[in-house]
């Protein structure tokens, strides 16, 4: 019996094998010209709905990642708080030009060095009916500094810097207290949204999570993971900033997210608009939705910073000599102009130009051969160095390009690819020697930047970069209540970075937007936030 | 099969029928060309660093997306266009055969040697070896490879010994149900039996009597495999998680492509048709070699 098994399987095997490898063959050979087709019936298939094509008066808007919250306060993520930020307002928000303006709050003064007094905006009501008070805005600040007990600690705390705490003096006014002076406080509020404390309380944490409820232009319907976030508006809203007209409930009628990470899928889904707005158009990917009938391009300056970290507490980069190699060893020209086609620029350090307190005295960034050769001579490397490039698979193009660059100058440099968190955890664990990775300072100040990069106990330091100099300044800074004060700090910190070389090359990419013609308000905006409020469609 | 008494006369047996099998092999015409297309991209994989006219890695930030040399705009020394990072494609692609058919080779050797190994061993001892072993046999067929692999390369990162592991993980159990089976049944065969009785031991019998009439299953199923094999690890790369970056391998190949497919078509084209053209070249030779080698097939 086990024989005739053995014969019938061996006699079935090659058969079946022989049809699923064909099977298989043919969807991978095919892959290529049929990828578009295939991903766009995946989409509609997903979205059939909802999002067939733009149901009238709702957007729909492709995201590049999926959101992993809906939790204002428990995320460090731009996409969620490019959508959170649809739902619930804060207190200061900002324009397209980047300016700070008033937006739960109606104004504010400063009160000595370290007593903030924010008066709230009378009849704000949350999505739930609840008046917006005081009470909320304290429960808001209270959670993300960790002073309620019970609560898991947010990943948004030195967002606050050296904020302590917050006092309701009336339901229409609200203190918040700092440890010392700490003239940014404003500033750093755009990144906080006012949740409200009744109906946190009642439904605790996980399930505000999944369903937030704030006091924005939209509210939430419905949220499938990976598939879609669906936003209605809300008819009672307040009105929003008077600053930032006009004034008055949301234009549309909805707005749906909707996670396609691949920037093919995000393109197609334009063309077909099933979409009319698509996020993080890829340099090289531009043209081709320029270049499409019904959609264009919307362009702003990029805050984020694509960097090459080094690792300082192992060999080979624990050598300075070797670290001021790396920074001769890359070309940024064909970087910049031919792979990424002009649509971004080489910097000199972490900061962009736009950044307050940015230091334009800072060498041009440019490629030396002979000095990188030598430089990794003296340090023991005569042969040059062979190193692996770890970054994640969106970054993937650039990281080769900078690989093949530094070939010349005696790198050789293996790349590679990990998904985006599980490289971000290795890089916080300091496993990895040479990496590219990206940094997002939306706020367009240092200290969204460089405290959590390269103090000695910084978030996100991947570097093991201390330096005593650099936290003192960086504390300072934070105290400064003179603005050309705060700006010497900074200044003093980029040339220290200068000399310590812990990033070796830098890159901001423009943020590239495609828009259908349909839409009419929405412009891309150097900070990522996507404010649906004033966006209307075209019938 | 005809009856055996020394190894002599094994050997003549089996050189006997060799020739018969070359003339059905030599029969079937459209085997015949798959054999030639496959020994063409076997001396491609072995002569890539004479063939190509770059370095696969080699980047022209001058001749970006270049289309083939037929197209307006191609240049002489691109034949098949450059990639988004400008490097050449032909040269790419030649190197790639390297990986997809080392890495086949390599892993249908893997899984043959450990499958045939111990299927003979189950198949000829029985006992409590074969039933644990075809216990795990049947859990492994029941566990989703990809998922497996994509656990194993996620967390390793692209690496080609993880790879290889991960692509022979599931791989030998066809061997080792085919050579369990066929043992089982050649277990009692009357040469098994003749060649016990004037004094054959267990690794004569095994050796010098099985294995070389189980030889031909055997040869079919690695042939086959072998096309799988190349399919799944193109898979892998095209998933991002197979072969490392810096070497060139087709799935990644169309994997950087498939966003560029609108404007510069011939970046996933070109690497797609090359696994095309190799999977069906090795499943049409394996479809030959099963007609020639196996006479059960033969209806």
């Amino acid at each position: 019996m086990a024989d005739g098994q053995g014969t019938r399987d061996h006699r079935g095997w090659t058969r079946r094998e022989f049809l699923s490898a064909a099977g298989r063959l043919a969807a991978l050979a095919v892959l290529a010209p049929a990828s578009t087709s295939v991903l766009l019936s995946g989409c509609a298939r997903g979205g059939k709905r909802l999002s067939r094509k733009l149901v009238a008066g709702s957007l729909s808007v492709a995201l590049d990642a999926d959101v992993e919250t809906l939790d204002p306060a428990m995320h460090r993520s731009r996409t969620v708080e490019a959508v959170v930020r649809n739902i619930c307002d804060g207190l200061v928000a900002r324009d397209a030009e980047m300016h700070y303006v008033p937006q739960l709050a109606a104004d504010w003064k400063v009160e000595g060095e370290d007593r903030w007094v924010f008066k709230l905006r009378e009849g704000v009501k949350f999505h739930n009916g609840d008046p917006l008070t005081a009470e909320d805005v304290k429960f808001t600040i209270d959670r993300i500094i960790g002073a309620i007990e019970g609560l898991p600690p947010s990943p948004r705390k030195d967002l606050l810097g050296p904020v302590t705490g917050a006092e309701a003096l009336d339901p229409q006014t609200v203190v918040i207290h700092t440890d010392g002076p700490y003239p940014i406080l404003h500033k750093k509020l755009v990144f906080q949204e006012i949740c409200p404390k009744g109906y946190f309380e009642k439904v605790g944490p996980d399930e505000f999570a999944k369903k937030p409820v704030g006091a924005g232009p939209f509210r939430l319907v419905e949220w499938s993971p990976g598939e879609r976030i669906v936003l209605e508006r809300f008819a009672d809203y307040y009105g929003g900033s008077p600053d930032i007209p006009p004034v008055g409930p949301a234009r549309l009628q909805g707005v749906i997210f909707r996670p396609l990470e691949e920037a093919a899928t995000r393109i197609a889904s334009l063309e077909a608009e099933e979409v009319g707005v698509a996020v993080n158009i890829p340099a090289d990917q531009a043209d081709g939705v320029e270049a499409l009938p019904d959609a264009h391009l919307s362009v702003a300056q990029g805050t984020r910073t694509h960097f090459v970290g080094m690792n300082l507490t192992r060999k080979p980069f624990s050598s300075p000599l070797v670290r001021e190699a790396m920074r001769y060893a890359v070309d940024p020209n064909p970087i910049v102009e031919k792979y990424l086609l002009g649509r971004a620029r080489a910097l000199p350090g972490i900061l962009v130009p736009m950044a307050f307190a940015y230091d334009d005295s800072l060498p041009a960034p440019r490629q030396d051969i002979a000095r990188a050769r030598e430089l990794l001579r003296i340090a023991g490397y005569p042969d040059g160095l062979r190193v692996t490039l770890d970054c994640e698979a969106n970054d993937k193009r650039i990281a080769e390009a900078i690989a093949g660059s530094m070939k010349a100058a005696g790198v050789q440099a293996e790349v590679r690819v990990w998904k985006k968190d599980n490289l971000l955890n290795q890089l916080r664990r300091r496993e990895r020697d040479l990496f590219l990775t990206s940094w997002g300072n939306s706020s367009l100040d240092p200290s969204g930047i460089l405290p959590v990069l390269f103090r000695s106990d910084g978030y996100s330091n991947f570097f093991g970069y201390r330096n005593p100099e650099v936290d003192r300044l960086l504390d300072e800074a934070d105290r400064a209540m003179s603005v050309a004060e705060r700006r010497q700090k900074y200044i003093e910190v980029q040339r220290q970075l200068q000399r310590d070389i812990p990033t070796c090359f830098h890159l901001a990419l423009e943020e590239l937007y495609g828009v259908s013609n349909r839409v009419e308000n929405f412009a891309a905006r150097p900070d990522g936030m996507l404010p649906m409020h004033d966006v209307s469609l075209k019938s | 099969m005809p009856e055996a008494l020394t190894d002599d006369q094994i050997v003549e047996t089996t050189a006997a029928t060799t020739p018969g099998m070359f003339a059905v092999l030599l029969r079937n015409r459209v085997a015949v060309a798959a054999g030639l297309v496959v020994l063409a991209f076997v001396a491609v994989s072995v002569l890539a660093p004479w063939l190509a006219p770059f370095d696969p890695n080699l980047q022209h930030p001058d001749a970006i997306r270049l289309p083939p040399v037929w197209q307006s705009g191609g240049r002489a020394e691109f034949l098949l266009g450059t990639d988004a990072l400008g490097r050449d494609l032909l040269s790419r692609i030649l190197y790639g055969a390297k990986v997809s058919i080392g890495l086949g080779v390599m892993v249908v050797l893997l899984t043959m040697v450990v499958g045939t190994g111990l299927g003979m061993i189950a198949g000829y001892f029985g006992g409590w070896f074969d039933a644990a072993m075809s216990r795990l046999v049947d859990v492994l067929l029941a566990f989703p490879f990809l998922i497996f692999a994509l656990a194993i390369m996620a967390a390793t990162g692209p690496n080609l010994t993880a790879l290889v592991l991960a692509l022979a993980f599931k791989g030998w159990v066809d061997f080792y149900r085919v050579a369990r089976g066929d043992v089982l049944s050649a277990r009692h065969a009357d040469y098994v039996t003749a060649a016990r009785g004037v004094g054959a031991g267990t690794a004569h019998l095994l050796l010098r009597e099985i294995l070389p009439n189980i030889v031909p299953p055997i040869i079919v199923l690695a042939t086959l495999r072998m096309a799988t094999i190349i399919i799944s690890e193109a898979s892998l790369s095209f998933l991002g998680i197979g072969v490392p970056p810096s070497i060139p391998a087709w799935g990644t190949m169309v994997s950087d492509g498939r966003g560029d497919i609108a404007t510069a078509w011939w970046i996933a084209t070109f690497p797609g048709l090359a696994i095309l053209f190799l999977v069906l070249a090795v499943n049409l030779l394996g479809e030959g070699l099963r007609d020639a080698l196996d006479p059960r097939m033969r209806l």
